[in-house]
């Protein structure tokens, strides 16, 4: 926890408890108002937006968008972005609140199996937009250049950002660009403390180009991509809008992306591709379908287990998941298996959960199920009590799940349970294929492959 | 009785009522396993799982932690080492921390990343931290045979490689109470399931050999109690039985290998010509089970060049005062029995490294809190 850290480490950026640890201990504490402080995926603003129903069908933006670099005050960007807002015209408009978010991206490799960089920086913001509920509208975008990068890989990843924005219905209306310094010579032997030893490392492993890894001109040239994004609110979801009774989906198989990228990191060759993909048309199918969602979530980084303790911690309630329903694709299970990942803190670029009341869980999961990128979804779990009925709850909650009666170790359980647990946090627990219990805590570390 | 299916195994271990017994899984990647199946709920209270010293970052000794950050630090030298070892506390830092400061700590996921670094920058030096058990050591065997066959000179090993073998024959000498031993799987894989058979006659126990999957060890966990159960039977009943000789009857050990797809009786022979080719046994020193004789794995006299002193890092004074960790990796006491764990020692906060592994016990307890659900 980066409450006992004195520098950042790895596990600051993995998505799990360092993660909160570092919201809580150093941005929470400086910019807390009371519209961050419900750390939603992005924040529901006191401001109107016009809203445009063309825009919310899936698959027929407003306007196909020219590719252009972004560049600031893009004029291009600008008029079509007042076009687009015209077209449904004046009397169809209405206004909706404003909602935005933020994301940066820093993937490698920059390109993979099943996306690039770009998609996912495209995907990633406009996935959070529409898991506040609302229409995706603009995106904004910043670039940070690494000194070496081919400018042939740069106009690849802003195409397919351009065409994700396409796809999304979304327009890309103002953008920064900075280059840094290639990253291999920032921290080159800093106890030595002779910079101009690693800036000539850079210059020599540039020269002999070729190869892959941090000490050649491969890792040179890296992108790093932040977006944000505006969208209007459609229906406002909370993360803390879980209730008792409710079902928990999953959109499809876990662990891709993770595995993918994992895959071409270490070398390996298989068939496992990233599901980076927007999330928009199973989202405008639940709302279109008023189904009455009360949380949706996508599941990225700190994967399935980080985002429910997420959930059930910021509404206060138990969720409960059963093992067999989690939907996991047998090559990822196996590459897991081999590496000791668990695909339950596996991190994912075109999954969410949507939790929601459980008469309508078979609707919404049909729904889902339609889409193209929700295939394999399933309902994996419900929301089965106040997290403050925690002690008693979850021991009747274990005993109702396995059919079995753990009395005889109720006792010491209960403590063990109230002094592993902070009070304050939601409970998730998962009945195992042989009818175990197991708790699913947020992820801890960096998520790494185990060296035995 | 004989007993098929897996659901018919798991109610015999739910309801089993008899002698009590302590059961040992040696390697990590097991204890992980038990609580991902969620196992432990569901067995009778009469049988207990322990885990064991199977988790090679675990036994490292802190010393070898320092000598790491050493090389980060060092100019014109790179460490690089697996994800699992960032986070052990070593004297003063762990190498998370000294990457954050500005050493040169590269994770890597396999040993054979570091030749392309190493023959784009051959003015500088690069520690491979290696440490793990038999199942690690021939990959580094085959590094060796890729840095001698390209003539790579600037690449060093700085070896924690152990054998987990004698690890096991001294829990079978120093607690007599442990029932019976889950096998390493991965382990295994190398050495063979034969390489037991002499300690399970030696010391009375039996012994499987299981994967890691639930089925595998409802399988394993069974055929375990079974057998103690056996054993237990044979030696209590040879001394009340009138007539047999006044020694108590020899105790019969058993091997059974139940990883079949993975795991032959022989192992793996090339494997072990390549560890043999390169390495060779000698005495060292595990966190909580001190100098063992020929169980670690250091590189051969004629290769000392690519050693980057492995031997002597032996100092192990980092654990704080109150940390059990010896006592967990021998079985002695369950993780949560620490006055530490929990409070003092949490993963974000490790004051002892098998709080920090992922195949550490304490921190494998600490994630999936089976203490809540038995």
């Amino acid at each position: 926890m980066s409450e006992y850290a004195k520098n950042i480490t790895m596990a600051h950026g993995s998505g799990g408890r360092d993660s909160a640890a570092l919201m809580r201990g150093i941005f929470g504490k400086h910019f807390s108002n009371r519209i961050l402080d419900r750390m939603e995926d992005g924040a529901v603003l006191p401001l109107t937006v016009e809203t445009d129903p063309v825009s919310m069908c899936v698959g027929t933006p407003p306007l196909a968008v020219k590719a252009a670099l972004p560049c600031g005050n893009d004029d291009l960007c600008t008029r079509n972005g007042v076009e687009a807002d015209r077209r449904g015209g004046p009397k169809n408009a209405q206004r909706a609140p404003l909602v935005v978010s933020t994301d940066s991206f820093v993937v490698t490799p920059v390109e993979f199996c099943g996306g690039d960089i770009g998609k996912l920086a495209v995907c990633g913001t406009v996935n959070d937009i529409l898991m506040m509920g609302a229409t995706p509208k603009y995106l904004t975008c910043g670039f940070i250049l690494e000194e070496g990068l081919e400018l042939a890989v740069l106009d690849r990843i802003v195409a397919s950002m351009a065409a994700a924005a396409r796809e999304a219905g979304v327009l890309i209306v103002a953008g920064d660009t900075k280059v840094i310094e290639a990253r291999g010579t920032s921290n080159a032997d800093a106890y030595a403390g002779d910079s101009r030893t690693g800036a000539d490392d850079a210059r020599t492993d540039a020269k002999r180009g070729g190869g892959h890894g941090r000490f050649d001109a491969g890792k040179r040239g890296g992108v790093m991509i932040n977006t944000a994004g505006i969208g209007a609110l459609r229906k406002s979801v909370s993360v803390s809008n879980a209730r008792p009774g409710d079902a928990v989906i999953v959109s499809g198989n876990l662990g891709d992306h993770h595995a993918c990228i994992l895959s071409a990191r270490m070398g390996i060759e298989n068939g496992i591709q990233s599901d980076c993909a927007l999330l928009s048309e199973p989202v405008v199918s639940l709302l279109n379908d008023e189904v009455d969602v009360h949380v949706m979530r996508d599941v990225t980084r700190g994967g399935l287990g980080t985002v429910l303790n997420e959930i059930a911690t910021a509404s206060g309630v138990t969720i409960e998941l059963a093992e067999r329903d989690i939907p996991v694709d047998p090559e990822v299970r196996g590459f897991c298996g081999i590496m000791g990942l668990d695909p339950i803190y596996m991190g994912n670029e075109g999954k969410m959960v949507a939790i929601v009341p459980e008469e309508q869980a078979e609707r919404a999961l049909a729904l889902i199920r339609a889409s193209e990128i929700g295939r394999s979804a399933r309902i994996i779990g419900a929301v089965t009590g106040d997290a403050d009925a925690f002690g008693a709850g979850a021991q009747t909650g274990a005993q109702d799940m396995s059919g079995q009666t753990h009395a005889a170790r109720g006792q010491s359980a209960d403590r063990d349970a109230l002094f592993w647990r902070n009070p304050r946090d939601g409970l998730v627990i998962m009945r195992t294929r042989i009818g175990g219990l197991r708790r699913i805590d947020v992820l801890f570390g960096e998520g790494l492959p185990r060296i035995c | 009785m004989n007993i098929r299916s897996i659901a018919e195994k798991l109610e015999y271990l739910r309801t089993r009522d008899g002698e009590p017994l302590k059961l040992m899984e040696v390697c990590g990647t097991h204890t992980a396993g038990i609580f991902r199946s969620g196992i432990r709920g569901v067995l009778s209270p009469t049988i207990r799982l322990i885990s064991g010293p199977g988790c090679p970052v675990c036994v490292t000794p802190a010393a070898y932690i320092d000598r790491c950050a050493m090389y980060a630090r060092m100019p014109a030298h790179t460490l690089a080492c697996f994800g699992d070892m960032l986070k052990v506390p070593g004297s003063a830092r762990s190498l998370s921390e000294v990457r954050a400061e500005g050493g040169r700590v590269e994770m890597i996921y396999s040993p054979f990343e570091v030749l392309d670094w190493a023959m784009s920058a051959p003015e500088r030096t690069f520690v491979i931290a290696a440490v793990g058990f038999e199942t690690t050591v021939p990959a580094y065997g085959l590094l060796m045979d890729e840095l001698i066959g390209r003539g790579i000179e600037n690449v060093k090993l700085l070896t924690a490689l152990k054998s987990a073998i004698p690890a096991i024959e001294r829990i079978c000498q120093t607690e007599e109470s442990v029932d019976g031993f889950l096998c390493p799987g991965h382990v295994s894989v190398i050495t063979g399931s034969k390489v037991y058979e002499p300690l399970a006659e030696r010391y009375g126990k039996p012994f499987v050999v299981a994967g890691f999957e639930a089925e595998h060890l409802v399988h394993a966990i069974y055929e375990l109690t079974r057998s103690a159960e056996t054993v237990k039977a044979d030696s209590t009943g040879g001394t009340n039985t009138p007539g047999q000789s006044a020694e108590a009857p020899k105790k019969r050990g058993s091997v059974r290998n139940l990883y079949g797809e993975a795991v032959s009786a022989e192992g793996n022979p090339k494997a072990r010509r390549v560890m043999e080719r390169y390495f060779k046994p000698g005495a060292a020193v595990w966190r909580g089970l001190g100098e063992m004789d020929a169980s670690g794995l250091y590189l051969r006299g004629e290769y000392r060049r690519f050693d980057a002193g492995s031997r002597g890092l032996d100092e192990d004074g980092c654990l704080p005062d109150g940390c059990l960790c010896a006592d967990v990796i021998t079985g002695r006491i369950d993780p949560d029995a620490c006055p530490m764990f929990g409070g003092a020692c949490v993963p974000g906060n490790a004051q002892g490294p098998c709080m920090v592994s992922s195949e550490g016990a304490c921190g494998i307890w600490y994630q999936n809190a089976s203490g809540t659900f038995g």
